[in-house]
Formats: structure tokens, C-alpha cells, sequence
């Protein structure tokens, strides 16, 4: 059978030679370029909203970066690397005992992959449903309302002519300048995702959250790390105080930090790689050695073949697009959301663009909150936030004032033994208005959730002081801490 | 909803002030958010007149409308300051002195009308007069005033209070109808907050309150305000800039549309070692056309993204056909290789079992006493007269051509140089996948001696054949003649 398959395959080759003269002129209200989180999500909802809708995706399967090399895989990781970790040190604590550990790298990525195809394939199905019509390729601007198809196998050629285009292209990696991506011993994070073995020593430019989540899950699976972060502290926006507590748990789980760490060069040199580093205030140097290197120092817009140029689309210092508050480039037709534009790379972000810049098209308004976009790190514990961070509260000249909760006198955290971290509230000082919620500890990126929901209603912390939480839960130290901002505590 | 709005504001001029102001000046109140100056339509009130609770005192001229300005508490109205007709008078502007309904008005002094602030009565002259002023806030901010504007809106009349504004108007006997009316909400779609309410009652300073809406307000936009755009360059420029950006960015990505080659050498040592002590006799040339062909079956066979969730119906909807052509073949065999081959020769067993010709690679690959080392350097580096070279050019228009082009590669090696799967190994993965017909056959060809295997191998899978039991099947035909060991 598969020979047959090998077969046809060869016959088929003239289709490698496409004809161009079959290209057809289609019309749709609403062309979104990208398929990821924000152009799939943007295109389902302006076919559910009437629009004839399409979307233009080249990369051969939706779900974008996130899906395909982003979120999703490296939850898959973090989850199973957690899961093996806790196997081998935690359980004999717990009274269960497993013997002959073994971790099979093939497997593990393979649970991976499964989780993948199975959420990418379900986008397309969504797609049918919904009615959106999904060309297979490369769209680039011929004019301001002709879009050009070029197709991947399996799509076709066309010209779309459109009322309205959304761009959505996303984001890539942010290459470090010196430093070559081989995806085998220097990786972004797409290579970390599918290392083939577990390397002895893994380096890691930069201490953001994509750093740490890959950091985490090869130091459980025996990797020694080394953080390597140009600035003093970790975890890029998050709250200091919660920045360094998770530098202290991690560090407890053998992670090493080299902080205010400048990165020279790094080069493979055989099986190694040597970096070579200076402290920023001392300038000593240093080189390490490492069996794979991250890269992780963020990333970037990504325009590439969109022929931004033939309709004169601006773009800022930093390769962002420029819009205006209803995601409209210089021309109003054409929109532009998710990575591509201002505010934060993430996914849940670029859904919510979606939706509202299909809204302006359709009512003339959309919402999307740019004060209450939660960011969560999956590490163990996880660290999740949303609002404002003491830094930011000080620079903007706000009284706050602070409710702080430890998951050790939680009793649900206690009786799991998983009681690492706290529950940080912070609160107008005179309305007590919830401004920020910052959580370290197990389930933080869940529990986060009620911090959004009280943060879109401009709750008080008493408001969620005064809602009944169910015992045991983790969630009482969500409400302890927001009764500290006003109060006593109960139970600390 | 308006009247009592303005009520509340005598009432709550005249509360806060009786322990040490008698005289107050009664300010032009905002008669809605966005209020900014009115005019008196008509004083119902004459200078001396006692007032109780519930009188209108004046009415006021809006642009919108013409209304009533009720006092809720009882007092006196000590002075007129701005007469009927008077027009744009703005929010705040002193209109009147009005005193407590004990004052005698004679001993009374008007307060000071140049500042603001109320003069304090005779009996105490310097002290009370921060405090009065501090005691007159407008409850609602000044619309004026920029930083506040567009956050706060009439009440929502549906809503359902947080347990916080519930509590407080509870405490303080506040009916909801009043809360409604009379407290402006700084939450979306007119939702009151604990801290309008706090304000409102004079609990905090309204310009806390002020303060931190504003502050969540500004952040709620994404900020747009310091955009440093950069001109994309002309065309031809730019195209050349973003291509070496692009490359730079992500090596990974081969250039859309220009067809990528990788060409890849192997040494053909460990396979003419093998031929050597090999019982069957084959030819290099042909081991090696065979193995890129099924290397090539095995890249096109093999979903990229190894996953047991691989659904034929997704990958119809999101990918290309399995037999779309991914990559091209160009294979270069060294002549070298064929001088020390030994002529193949058909094995009158093999054909015995009506198997093609091809079948004599199964028996090759899936067995094997060497287990020479990878070598280290298989690249294109060290390339040789004795290598076999591998030029593959991947179709750019598919997105897995790559992917698939690398599995011909590892499975290709693997065919050249991996012998080290020994039968036994395979004995045993066949037997787990309790694949009878597979594992049958299997030692059927091990037993006529067709696998080349070392004796133990041969002795272990004998035992084993006694232990199961099996019957050696001539004609493996019967299973479909397929053999299923390809790539273990």
C-alpha cells in the first residue's frame, strides 16, 4: 500500500508546476491574514457575525505559533516533565512508592504531539462549521483591497478582493545577534520543544517566562540549568517581590541564575556549546559550557510576505504595525491585531483583538481591556498575575495598599504538601479597588481567573472578601489575602 | 432622579457643616455629570425665609431642561447672591448663603464671596475655615476637570450592588432607590463601586477617588500615545532588507518558493562489511537503490509529527495529501562500491515463497550480526569517493517537505549503517505487538536460515517457536505476503 502511495506521488509531480492563468478573482467582506489565535478567532467570529469570511494561513496547519510551537506543546512538557518529577521525589513522601523510573524521550514527545494535532485539527473543523473559507497559503497586499494567495500544495492560487483585511501574521523569535540557530545544540524555543535527548547542561538566554517554563522542564527531567539574564531580576513584567520569590523557588530546584549577565557570544564548538559572558557591573568574564543553548529573548513582530509596501502599511521602531484604538492602519479597511501590533505577545490577547476588531467592522465598537490581561507561568509553583505590579502602582504615584496570603496556612495547599507561595493582593488605598492580583503557588494560573473577573466589575477587595469560598480550597487564601488589604486575615 | 440629586447636596452641606459654621455658601450644583455652568431660573426662597425639608429653594436652568432644587433639610436663607436670570453661572460658583434654622440671622457675617471659601461667624473667627472648605466638597468632581472626565455615569438602575455597596448603604440607611439617584457610578456601564459610595458618604476624599478611575481608566487602552514610526524604505530595498532579516531570524525556515537542496554523504563501509560476512549474497547498488526507495516510501508513509492522534479526517481538512511530492531524489553510488560486490544472485528460497524481489531488503535490514558505530562524521564535510552521495531537493510549496525530507534521511541511514537491531530485538517487538501472522513469519525465515542472525539468536528464537508452539508456514502468502518490518 505504501508503495502505491510512493507511486502516485511521482505521477503527481506536474502539479509542482503550478499555472498561474487558473488564478481566480474571489470576493469576501472580510480577508484575515494569519491563522493563529487572533486571525482564527477573528475569522469565525465575523462568519458567525454574516460576514463571507476567509482566512489565509501558510504555515499548513492553524493554531498559529501558539498552537504549534508555543503554548500548547510546552504545557504538554510541563505538565509530564512535572508529573515524572514529582514520581521520583515526591511520592515516597506521600506513602507511594514506584520503583524503576524510567523517562522515554520518544514517548514524552509524542504526548506532546498528540495534544497538538488533536487542537489544530479541531480549528479546522471549526472552520467547516462556521463557514469560513481557509486558503492554504501565502497572502500578500497587491492593493489596498486585493490580497494575493500564493498557494502551499494543497491550496490554490487566487486573488481575494476584500471590504475589509485583518491582518494577523504573529510573531517569530528574536534572534540573538552573533548567535546562529541550529535548532540541535542552539535552539529557539520551537527546537526546545523536540530535543531528542535530555541535555546534561542546558544555558538559557534570558529570564522571561518562556526561559523558565523550558528551563523547568529539562531541570525535572535532570538538566542542569543556567539562566543567563541581562537584567537584575526575572520574570520580565512580573511583580519584584513575586520575581524574586520565584527565583528562590527555582533556584531550590537547582536552577542557576546568572543575573545582570550580559551575553558575549555563543558558538557550537562540536557537541558543546561555549558562551561566553560578562558581569555587567563587575565586566569579569566567564565562559560556560553547555550541551544546548536557549535562546529565549523574545519576540518580534513578523511581517514577512505580506508586501506590507504595496499599500504603505507603518510600522514602528520595534517592526510593530501602527494602529489606531480600533486596530485600523492608516487605511480604515485594514486592521491589524495580536503579535503583529502594540501591547503584549500573547495569544489570549490576540483572541480578544479578534473579536473586538471584527465588532468595529460589523457594530462600530468592541472592548477588549488592555488593564486586565492576565500573564500565567507554568512552572511548578505556577505564577500567575493581573492589573498593575507594586513597581507600576509606585511610578504612576498611587496609594495601595498590600494583602498578602501564604499558601502554608492553606489548609487544601497543607493537606496536597504543595505549599509553596502566597496570594498578593493590591488595592487602592482609599476605595480598596483591586488593581492588581499577583499569585505564586500551585493552581495560580487558574485561580487567576476570579482576579480578572473582579478586576472587569472594579470589584473592592471586600467585594471578594465577602464571597463566600468553599473549604478546603485553595481559593480561601485568594479571599484571605484580599481580606488583608482592608482587615485581619483569619487564618494567618 | 435630578432634583433629589441636588437635594442631597444641601443636605449634606448643612449636616457637615452645624458644629462650627453657621453661614454656608450654597454653591451652583451639577445637575449632571457633564454639567459645566447654568442659570437661575427662579428663587422660591427670599432672603430670610425658614425652609424644611423637601422645598424646592430655586430652579435651575440647564441646557437640557428647566429643574427644581429641593432642600432636604430644614435652614434659613440667610443671602441671595446671584439673582433670577442670572445665566452661566458655572458648577461651583457661589449662588447663596444659607444658615441653620436656630441662627439669627442678624449676628450672622456673609462669608467671604472673593475666596471660596466661607467666612467663618464672629464667635469663631480663624479656626473653622479650612475645615469648612474641606466640609464642602462637591460630591460629585468638578466635570471640568479632565483627569475624571468620561469615567463616571448615572447608575445603571438594574444592577446589582457588590456586597460591599450593599453593606455600606445598609450601614449608613441608604434606601436603593437613593444610591441609584443619587451616587454616580465609576464602574463599567454604570456599575456604583465601594469607592463611589465612600465618597459620596465623605468617607474618603473624592479626589482618591478621582485619582485611582482615572488611573484604571488611562490603563484599560492600550497606549498609543509615543508611536516612533519607521518608514519602510522603498520596495526594492526593503524587499533585500527583510529577506536577510527573515534568514537571519529564523535559519529554520527555508525562503518560500525557492526550491532547498540538502545533500548528504554516507559511507558505505559498514555495508560492504556487512556484505562480506553476510550468508546472502546482494549487490551494493541495489541495496542501496532499495533502501532509498523505501526510505522514501517511509517519509511519505510517516506522518512528520509522530502521534497516535493522527486522524485521517483532520489531515484531509488541514494538510495536503500523504502522496503530494515532497522532495526529489538524486542518488550517486560509487563505482568503487560495485568492483567488491559479489554478483546478486536470485535465492531459489526466497522465490520459493513467491515474496518479490525486494523482500530479500526485508530479510537484510531487519537482521544482523555487525553493529558497527555510527559514525561520528556523516556529513557532507568528509565526503569521499566511497560515499554514497544523497542530493534531495525539497518542494518549497510544502509546508512538511522538510520534515519528510530529513525522516528519508534517518531512515536512509539507518539502512546503511544501523545493523545493530538484532533479530532477537525484533522477535521480541514483533511478539508485543501480538501480531502472530508477523511474528510467524519471522521465524519461519530465521529457521530457513534466510535472517541472517548469529547462532544464539537463531537458538533463542528456536526455544521460543518450542515454547509457543508454532507451525512453520510455507506459504507466507496467506498472510498477504507483507512484511511489516520496515523501520522498527
Amino acid at each position: 500500500m505504501l508503495r502505491f502511495n510512493t507511486r502516485q506521488a511521482f505521477t503527481r509531480s506536474s502539479q509542482f508546476v503550478r499555472n498561474l492563468a487558473t488564478e481566480a478573482t474571489k470576493k469576501h467582506d472580510v480577508v484575515i491574514i494569519g491563522g493563529g489565535p487572533g486571525g482564527y478567532v477573528a475569522a469565525i467570529k465575523a462568519a458567525q457575525l454574516g460576514f463571507d469570511t476567509a482566512c489565509i494561513e501558510k504555515r499548513g496547519a492553524l493554531g498559529g505559533t501558539c498552537l504549534n510551537v508555543g503554548c500548547i506543546p510546552s504545557k504538554a512538557l510541563l505538565n509530564n516533565s512535572h508529573l515524572y518529577h514529582q514520581i521520583q521525589h515526591d511520592t515516597v513522601k506521600r506513602g507511594i512508592e514506584v520503583s524503576d523510573v524510567k523517562l522515554n524521550v520518544a514517548n514524552f514527545q509524542k504526548a506532546k504531539d498528540t495534544a497538538v494535532s488533536q487542537l489544530t485539527g479541531g480549528i479546522a473543523m471549526l472552520f467547516k462549521k462556521n463557514g469560513v473559507t481557509y486558503y492554504k497559503g501565502n497572502g500578500s497586499f497587491i492593493d489596498e483591497h486585493h490580497v494575493k494567495v500564493d498557494a502551499i500544495e494543497g491550496g490554490e492560487d487566487a486573488i481575494l478582493k476584500a471590504d475589509n483585511i485583518i491582518v494577523a501574521t504573529g510573531s517569530e523569535v528574536t534572534p540573538f545577534p552573533g548567535i546562529t540557530i541550529d535548532e540541535e545544540r542552539i535552539v529557539s524555543s520551537t527546537g526546545a520543544l523536540s530535543l531528542k535527548e535530555i541535555p546534561k547542561k542546558l544555558t538559557i538566554i534570558g529570564g522571561g517566562i518562556i526561559g523558565l517554563e523550558m528551563g523547568s522542564v529539562y531541570s525535572r527531567l535532570g538538566s542542569e540549568v543556567t539562566i543567563v539574564e541581562f537584567q537584575k531580576a526575572i520574570g520580565a513584567s512580573m511583580d519584584g517581590e513575586v520575581a524574586k520569590a520565584t527565583q528562590k523557588f527555582l533556584q531550590k530546584q537547582g536552577f542557576k541564575f546568572k543575573l545582570g549577565t550580559k551575553v558575549i557570544s555563543g558558538e557550537r564548538q562540536g557537541e558543546t556549546v561555549k558562551i561566553e559572558v560578562e558581569n555587567v557591573d563587575s565586566g569579569a568574564k566567564e565562559t560556560l559550557e553547555s550541551d544546548v543553548l536557549l535562546v529565549a529573548i523574545g519576540r518580534r513582530p513578523y511581517i514577512g510576505g505580506l508586501n506590507a509596501e504595496a499599500v504603505d502599511l507603518e510600522v514602528d521602531k520595534r517592526g510593530r504595525l501602527v494602529i489606531d484604538s480600533q486596530y485600523r492602519s492608516k487605511h480604515p479597511h485594514i486592521r491589524v491585531i495580536g503579535d503583529a501590533t502594540f501591547g503584549p505577545m500573547l495569544a489570549h490577547k490576540a483572541e480578544e483583538e479578534g473579536i473586538a476588531a471584527v465588532e468595529y467592522i460589523k457594530h462600530g465598537h468592541g472592548h477588549v481591556n488592555y488593564g486586565n490581561i492576565p500573564s500565567v507561568m507554568y512552572s511548578h509553583p505556577e505564577v500567575a498575575w493581573v492589573g498593575q505590579t507594586e513597581e507600576q502602582l509606585k511610578e504612576a504615584g498611587i496609594a495601595y495598599k498590600v494583602g498578602k496570603f501564604p499558601f502554608i496556612a492553606n489548609s487544601r495547599a497543607k493537606t496536597n504538601n504543595d505549599a509553596e507561595g502566597f496570594v498578593k493582593f493590591l488595592a487602592d488605598a482609599e476605595t480598596q479597588r483591586v488593581l492588581g492580583v499577583h499569585i505564586i503557588g500551585p493552581n495560580a494560573g487558574e485561580m487567576i481567573g476570579e482576579a480578572g473577573l473582579a478586576l472587569e466589575y472594579g470589584a473592592s477587595t471586600e467585594d471578594i472578601a465577602r464571597v463566600c469560598h468553599a473549604h478546603p480550597t485553595l481559593s480561601e487564601a485568594f479571599k484571605e489575602a484580599a481580606l488583608g488589604t482592608f482587615d485581619k486575615t483569619i487564618n494567618f | 432622579m435630578l432634583r433629589q440629586f441636588s437635594k442631597q447636596i444641601i443636605t449634606r452641606s448643612i449636616h457637615t457643616a452645624r458644629p462650627t459654621l453657621a453661614a454656608q455658601l450654597f454653591k451652583m450644583p451639577a445637575m449632571s455629570p457633564t454639567m459645566e455652568a447654568g442659570g437661575i431660573e427662579n428663587w422660591k426662597v427670599k432672603e430670610g425665609d425658614s425652609f424644611s425639608a423637601g422645598d424646592v429653594l430655586l430652579e435651575i436652568e440647564t441646557d437640557k431642561a428647566t429643574i427644581d432644587v429641593e432642600a432636604q433639610d430644614d435652614g434659613k436663607m440667610f443671602k441671595i447672591i446671584l439673582q433670577n436670570g442670572v445665566k452661566d453661572i458655572k458648577v461651583g460658583e457661589p449662588i447663596a448663603v444659607l444658615a441653620d434654622p436656630n441662627d439669627d440671622l442678624a449676628t450672622l457675617a456673609v462669608p467671604d464671596l472673593g475666596s471660596s471659601a466661607p467666612a467663618a461667624t464672629p464667635k469663631t473667627p480663624a479656626a473653622p475655615t479650612p475645615k469648612a472648605a474641606a466640609s464642602t466638597p462637591a460630591p460629585a468632581p468638578t466635570p471640568a476637570q479632565p483627569a475624571a472626565e468620561g469615567i463616571y455615569q448615572a447608575a445603571a438602575v438594574n444592577q446589582t450592588f457588590f456586597p460591599s455597596v450593599a453593606a455600606l448603604l445598609d450601614a449608613n440607611h441608604i434606601s436603593r432607590e437613593d444610591a441609584l439617584s443619587k451616587i454616580k457610578a465609576s464602574g463599567a456601564n454604570g456599575r456604583i463601586l465601594k469607592g463611589d459610595v465612600l465618597a459620596y458618604l465623605g468617607l474618603i476624599p473624592q479626589s482618591s477617588l478621582d485619582k485611582v478611575s482615572s488611573f484604571i481608566h488611562k490603563n484599560s487602552k492600550l497606549d498609543l500615545s509615543n508611536i516612533e514610526k519607521l518608514k519602510i524604505q522603498p520596495k526594492e530595498d526593503s524587499a533585500k532588507n527583510t529577506e536577510t532579516e527573515t534568514a537571519a531570524a529564523a535559519p529554520v525556515k527555508p525562503k518560500k518558493n525557492e526550491p532547498k537542496t540538502i545533500t548528504k554523504s554516507f559511507q558505505l563501509s559498514h555495508l560492504l562489511q556487512f556484505q562480506e560476512k553476510s550468508e546472502t549474497h546482494f549487490s551494493i547498488d541495489e541495496y542501496v537503490q532499495e533502501a532509498s526507495l523505501r526510505s522514501e516510501r517511509f517519509a511519505y508513509g510517516k506522518h512528520p509529527v509522530q502521534s497516535d492522534a493522527y486522524d485521517s479526517i483532520f489531515e484531509d481538512l488541514i494538510a495536503l495529501p500523504t502522496n503530494v511530492e515532497r522532495f526529489k531524489v538524486q542518488l550517486s553510488i560509487p563505482a568503487l562500491a560495485e568492483k567488491s560486490a559479489i554478483a546478486a544472485k536470485p535465492i531459489d528460497l526466497v522465490e520459493s515463497l513467491h515474496r518479490e524481489k525486494d523482500d530479500l531488503f526485508d530479510i537484510l535490514t531487519s537482521s544482523g550480526t555487525v553493529s558497527p558505530k555510527k559514525s561520528a562524521n556523516n556529513s557532507s564535510s568528509g565526503s569521499s569517493d566511497e560515499d554514497v552521495v544523497v542530493k534531495i531537493t525539497v518542494n518549497p510549496k510544502v509546508a512538511d517537505a522538510d520534515a519528510k525530507a530529513q525522516l528519508y534521511l534517518k531512515q536512509f541511514e539507518r539502512y546503511l549503517y544501523d545493523f545493530n537491531r538484532t533479530a532477537i530485538r525484533t522477535v521480541t517487538r514483533v511478539f508485543s505487538w501480538s501480531s502472530w501472522w508477523s511474528f510467524d513469519l519471522l521465524l519461519e525465515l530465521v529457521l530457513l536460515r534466510l535472517v541472517v542472525v548469529d547462532k544464539d539468536v537463531v537458538l533463542k528464537v528456536e526455544s521460543l517457536f518450542d515454547d509457543y508452539g508454532f507451525v512453520v508456514r510455507s506459504n507466507t502468502r496467506s498472510f498477504g505476503g507483507y512484511f511489516p518490518l520496515r523501520g522498527v
